[in-house]
């Protein structure tokens, strides 16, 4: 079957996806999943052998014999990462599989250096299809980019998982295939730059502004203003994990509906101390004071003296 | 001297200050224009725009130094640097005057940045915790160009044997690194020599991090 | 004699194949020097060092008396130069470059200078680029003399230029030259040229100085004597430089002589010989008799 086939496809298949609750939208997963497998395999025998790699903690890494090193390196970021955000948690009882494939459309034709297809499972894999994503067109440009899409991947899969409220709230996901220093500037950005009522108090240090203003707590204040938008309730759900470590995301999973509890119970304190350290961790990104610092400006002056020097002494035309 | 050389520079290179002064004037009021969005969600886009938009100052104070430095030189070049060294004065003064001479070159450009700066930031009201950074983003840019041509202009006052050194020990850096690759192929001097020259305290430390008229 | 331009034992290998060896030149203040010497003698380079241009590889510059190269900016404060190639800024007009370089001279005369340049018909506001080869050179010199400089440099200065701004550039020189009582170091390879104006010349071929003495001297003291009787071998300690000496027919010879005097025809007699003639040379033999001469000893 061709790419473009596939690409239909996956379009036609993810349609139903956006209207449906919960159950549906798990219906709807498994039957995608299918039929992604099975295009999985026809495009499987288009490639050379692909073969099981290396193991590392429950996790397997697949792809052609050739890229050893590019894979090892890919499953040792991605195992990093996972264990990071989501401890040992795995999406669901059966494992996951997730399957890059090298795009075109982003490079000159395909690079040869980098292997055409790289896959993950985190074992027990079954070979049960119901979490298998496969993603067409990835960026294997490098270990750390195949490794930030593979994160990315499993952060849908693990949020496919979680209560119906949290994911409402979160509205577009945990957004770990963006690099995590575009998220916090953008979510910094956002945070500094609020004009309701709301965000300036969060920025002020107000932590009920700052609830109120992710929408994990209601506003009695008909002029609270607006809330902040996905990627800064991404960055501070992120955030609450980071705090909590070890049996963060379990302690999220378990509070069920209520977001704010869930959120303060992955972070292990208090939902306002866990605003607070969240708020004052972006506000640190600020950059200083303006374009232009003193010892800047001076270290300019020093080389430029020096240059001037050196310029004298080549300009010696006899 | 210094009027007399800063009048002959002027007549060499006016239409060339003129046009890097027209495009400095423009840069900050295009790289607001085209981006501005009031409020919200559009606000970090807009500011992640604003930093790319800022990788332009850089690049227009490289510009500016090398054209201004190639054209001060170019007739002294021509010449053989005859004329200069037929003068009643000492090669270091003349290659001073030069210099400083060039500098003022450099101000037509500069001032139009700032005043670009100014315009563009005077036309926005950006909501709060955004700072606007006109003065300090001309004067940067002011110090850049300084620095730069200062490279620039020692390049292009250099004799020919001073030139053939240069040349010369590029090309032994270049052979030394493909002999330490070859030996040690995670070993990279070429990217050793660009880091340390531009961190601190590196020349080019200072060219690097923001340049946005607007910040947080 | 006080001298306005000395070196001595200069050296400069310019090439593999071509050095200045061993100059010894002293021009006297207030002398009109001529600089004769075929094309590729080594003239310009001279010049050059002269001028600091060039650095020598031995020997010692001296010029108005500021010892090279640590003087030379003290040097070439009094000194006006004219080089065998123009070297102004082109995009410049007449005006301009009469301004930026009269920024440089204390003694820069701008009166006089404006009204040189309406002497020479050039325009002010007309740019270098656009100037003919003759009104470069009138430009050229114009800053040279507006200067007010005591020691005049000039290099080829009449070289492809026709007869009416030659006679322009002349008249200019030697007015200046006479008002001021400048000294003037002029090289050509035009013997004809220097005769007119010159009261020294040095003469210089393949990079060493052949001859340097008083104008006079050199145009009265060549001559050419036919001469019977003549010994077989060469004549005992004549009291004049033998340039050469060439058979003619039955016993008679030609011999071409320097520093000739009348007194001379004793030491004829004496030796046996018999002087039938005594005819002078013009300069430019005079000149081309010497450089064979030269050369045949080099060799």
């Amino acid at each position: 079957m061709s790419r473009l086939g596939v690409g239909v496809l996956f379009l036609a298949l993810a349609g139903p996806l956006a209207a449906q609750d919960a159950a549906a939208w798990r219906d709807s997963a498994y039957r995608l999943s299918a039929e992604r497998q099975r295009v999985w395999d026809s495009l499987k025998q288009d490639d050379a052998e692909i073969e099981e790699i290396a193991r590392r903690s429950g996790l397997v890494v697949s792809a052609s014999s050739e890229y050893r090193a590019f894979a090892e390196e890919v499953l040792d970021r991605f195992d990093a990462a996972r264990r990071r955000w989501f401890g040992a948690a795995l999406p669901g009882p059966a494992g996951f599989r997730i399957t890059l494939r090298q795009g075109e459309s982003w490079s000159f034709g395909r690079q040869t250096s980098r292997p055409q297809s790289l896959s993950i499972a985190g074992v027990p894999d079954t070979g049960d299809v119901r979490l298998a994503p496969f993603v067409p067109d990835a960026n294997l440009g490098s270990p750390e980019k195949a490794a930030q899409r593979f994160l990315g991947e499993y952060g849908t899969l693990m949020m496919s998982s979680a209560p119906a409220a949290i994911r409402r709230w979160l509205r577009a996901g945990l957004l770990l295939d963006m690099g995590e220093d575009s998220r916090r500037e953008r979510a910094m950005y956002s945070l500094v730059t609020g004009v309701g009522k709301a965000q300036r108090a969060c920025v002020q240090g107000d932590a009920t502004g700052c609830a109120h203003a992710l929408g994990i707590r209601r506003s009695g204040d008909p002029d609270a203003g607006g809330e902040y938008y996905p990627l800064v309730r991404a960055d501070m759900l992120l955030a609450a994990l980071e705090q909590g470590g070890q049996g963060a995301w379990t302690r999220l999973m378990a509070a069920g509906g209520a977001v704010e509890e869930g959120l303060a119970a992955a972070a292990g304190t208090p939902a306002d101390s866990m605003l607070v350290r969240w708020r004052d961790g972006l506000l640190a990104l600020q950059p200083d004071r303006g374009p232009l610092s003193l010892s800047a400006a001076g270290l300019i002056l020093g080389w430029s003296a020096l240059i001037l020097a050196a310029g004298l002494a080549i300009a010696r035309w006899v | 001297m210094l009027k007399a050389m800063i009048r002959l520079q002027w007549k060499g290179c006016w239409h060339l200050v003129v046009a890097l002064a027209v495009a400095a004037l423009a840069l900050p009021i295009v790289s607001v224009r085209t981006g501005w969005r009031g409020s919200g969600e559009q606000l970090p886009r807009f500011l992640i725009e604003l930093q790319l938009w800022g990788l332009f100052y850089p690049a227009l104070a490289a510009l500016t130094a090398v054209i201004l430095a190639a054209a001060i030189w170019a007739s002294d070049r021509r010449g053989h640097h005859i004329y200069a060294l037929l003068l009643p004065i000492p090669r270091w003064r003349y290659v001073l005057l030069r210099y400083f001479a060039g500098l003022v070159l450099l101000l037509p450009v500069v001032l139009a940045l700032w005043l670009g700066a100014v315009i563009a930031t005077a036309s926005l009201d950006p909501p709060p915790g955004l700072r606007q950074f006109p003065h300090a983003l001309a004067a940067k840019f002011g110090l850049a160009l300084l620095l730069l041509f200062g490279l620039a202009f020692a390049v292009a006052a250099a004799s020919r044997r001073a030139i053939g050194i240069g040349m010369k020990l590029v090309g032994l850096f270049i052979a030394v690194h493909i002999a330490v690759i070859l030996l040690s192929p995670k070993t990279n001097l070429i990217w050793t020599v660009v880091t340390a020259l531009s961190t601190w305290p590196g020349p080019f430390a200072p060219l690097g991090g923001r340049w946005m008229l607007i910040d947080v | 004699m006080s001298t306005a331009v000395e070196t001595r034992g200069l050296r400069y290998a310019a090439s593999r194949d071509f050095a200045i060896e061993d100059l010894t030149l002293k021009v006297p203040t207030g002398a009109l020097y001529g600089f004769l010497g075929p094309n590729g003698c080594g003239k310009t380079t001279t010049i050059r060092l002269l001028l600091g241009l060039l650095r020598p590889d031995a020997g010692m510059v001296r010029l108005l008396g500021h010892d090279l190269p640590a003087g030379l900016p003290q040097a070439l404060a009094g000194t006006g130069v004219v080089p065998d190639r123009p070297h102004l800024h082109r995009y410049l007009t007449v005006a301009d470059a009469l301004d930026f370089h009269g920024a440089f001279y204390p003694r820069w005369d701008g009166k006089w200078a404006r009204e040189l340049t309406g002497e020479f018909l050039l325009l002010p506001d007309q740019k270098i680029a656009g100037l003919s080869k003759g009104e470069t050179a009138k430009l050229m010199l114009l800053l040279a003399l507006c200067q007010m400089p005591e020691l005049l440099i000039l290099d080829e200065p009449m070289d492809g230029l026709d007869p009416v701004v030659r006679r322009d550039v002349l008249t200019a020189l030697l007015d200046y030259v006479s008002q001021r009582g400048a000294t003037v170091f002029v090289s050509s390879h035009l013997v004809h040229e220097l005769e007119r104006f010159c009261d020294w010349v040095g003469v210089m071929d393949r990079g060493r100085l052949v001859v340097e003495l008083p104008m006079e001297e050199f145009r009265n003291g060549n001559k050419r004597i036919r001469v019977t009787g003549s010994p077989a071998g060469p004549p005992p300690d004549p009291p004049f430089t033998l340039l050469a000496r060439e058979t003619g027919a039955g016993a008679l010879e030609t011999w071409v002589v320097r520093g000739w005097q009348p007194e001379m025809s004793g030491w004829f007699e004496r030796s046996g010989l018999a002087v039938r003639d005594v005819a002078d040379l013009d300069l430019e033999d005079g000149f081309v008799e010497l450089l064979r001469a030269f050369r045949a000893r080099s060799a």
